[in-house]
């Protein structure tokens, strides 16, 4: 019953304008994200996105879904692995990775970080062991400025 | 906001993990597109007396005694469901969005009856139908896919695939996919071959909700969704349906499962 009442209020959240607003930039951040990831040469799936996610093809880059994932956690950025169309890896390897902007939304990212956070996706993926403790660094750097439960 | 500084006292074991766990959200970038991090007054509500509470039945009709306060807040979160999305009903009881759709195939059809899902490796989820799911072990699936030039859902195709299968429902909805559903479109394929209409809407349903993706609530006969990801709600499951699925779902919910 205590998530019943934890889904009422979350309910009541959704029902006021603000939310609107939250969901608007959530679609938004996702927009940008895909464009500048396209941009730094990952191909994203479909062409694009029309919501709050998308799906990357990191073939261009040569590595599996399962290294990206890693990589990335590395310097505290978390994503998933995840199949693509007609995937020639095996779903615990995979070729792609997941990407939503929902939560960093939430904190309060706007387009100015989207366009970091596809800058430093390319860097691990094509130069990662030279990039890694720089990048990590500024991860760490950008969550300070936006502060969550304080 | 120190969420922890009475159970570090009663318990440091699992207090210091939580506490490694706020950090941990704090200096990552989360970009998983199911999560999200939920207000405080979310926390608030989870973390409330209510979890001593046996409420099994639903409000007005309840197998225990002193569900009066509980009563007030599950009508409440029916209630608010049903105002967000436009809903007939809302079960609001499910603990995660694939029991909610379990409830469903428990509710509308019989073991090994012929279901339609999305392909899970072109976007799919698990409990559409997957052979290490239960809905792909008790029921027989027919996967659905993307075309392979476009990478988007081919609706055509689709409509030939459930032509030759005749399936008894059809799922629509996605844990991986980038790009508009056409619900009313699936539904003249469901009326086309006599299938029943699930959408599992849990990705986009906060999108839904504030209007910037159709919603699929007017064209299916049963839409599923949990109640976090772009929500931004609990972990948790929700069902909204048609008046005339109503008792259906709710007996598959309770007692069903």
């Amino acid at each position: 019953m205590h998530i019943i009442a934890a889904k009422a209020v979350a309910f009541g959240e959704a029902l006021k304008p603000e939310f609107k607003e939250y969901q608007q930039q959530i679609v938004k951040n996702a927009a940008v994200l895909s464009e500048e990831l396209t941009k730094q040469g990952f191909r994203v799936v479909s062409g694009g996105t029309d919501n709050h996610l998308m799906l990357l093809d990191l073939q261009p880059f040569g590595i599996t879904g399962k290294e990206m994932e890693a990589r990335l956690d590395s310097v505290h950025i978390t994503v998933n692995k995840n199949t693509i169309p007609n995937d020639p890896q095996s779903p615990f390897v995979t070729s792609g990775i997941r990407v939503g902007t929902p939560a960093v939304t939430s904190r309060g990212f706007k387009e100015a970080e989207m366009i970091k956070i596809a800058a430093w996706m390319k860097e691990i993926a094509a130069n990662y062991e030279e990039s890694k403790d720089r990048i990590s660094a500024e991860v760490m750097a950008l969550c300070e400025n936006f502060p969550i439960y304080e | 906001m120190s969420f922890f500084d009475k159970l570090i006292d009663f318990d440091p074991e699992v207090a210091s993990a939580c506490n490694e766990e706020l950090t941990r959200q704090r200096h990552n970038i989360e970009l998983i597109a199911s999560e999200n991090i939920v207000s405080e007054a979310v926390l608030m509500a989870a973390g409330t007396v209510l979890t001593n509470k046996y409420a099994e039945g639903y409000p007005g009709k309840r197998y225990y005694g002193g569900c009066e306060k509980v009563d007030i807040v599950e009508n409440i979160a029916r209630d608010r469901a049903c105002k967000l999305f436009g809903a007939d009903h809302a079960n609001v009881q499910p603990h995660s969005g694939a029991s909610a759709n379990l409830a469903v195939f428990f509710g509308l059809l019989e073991k090994g009856d012929t279901v339609m899902g999305l392909n899970l490796a072109h976007g799919g989820h698990l409990s559409h139908g997957s052979p290490v799911n239960i809905s792909g072990k008790y029921f027989n699936i027919v996967p659905y896919g993307v075309a392979d030039d476009t990478e988007v859902l081919d609706y055509d195709d689709m409509l030939r695939i459930a032509k030759e299968c005749k399936p008894k429902m059809i799922i629509a909805g996605a844990s991986a996919y980038s790009r508009t559903i056409d619900f009313a479109k699936i539904r003249e394929i469901c009326d086309e071959v006599g299938a029943y209409y699930l959408v599992d809407m849990a990705h986009i349903a906060g999108l839904v909700a504030a209007g910037l993706h159709p919603s699929p609530v007017p064209y299916a006969d049963v839409v599923t969704t949990t109640t976090h990801k772009t929500l931004r709600g609990p972990r948790g499951g929700l069902i909204l349906c048609k008046e005339q699925f109503a008792k259906q779902i709710d007996k598959a919910i309770f007692p069903g499962i």
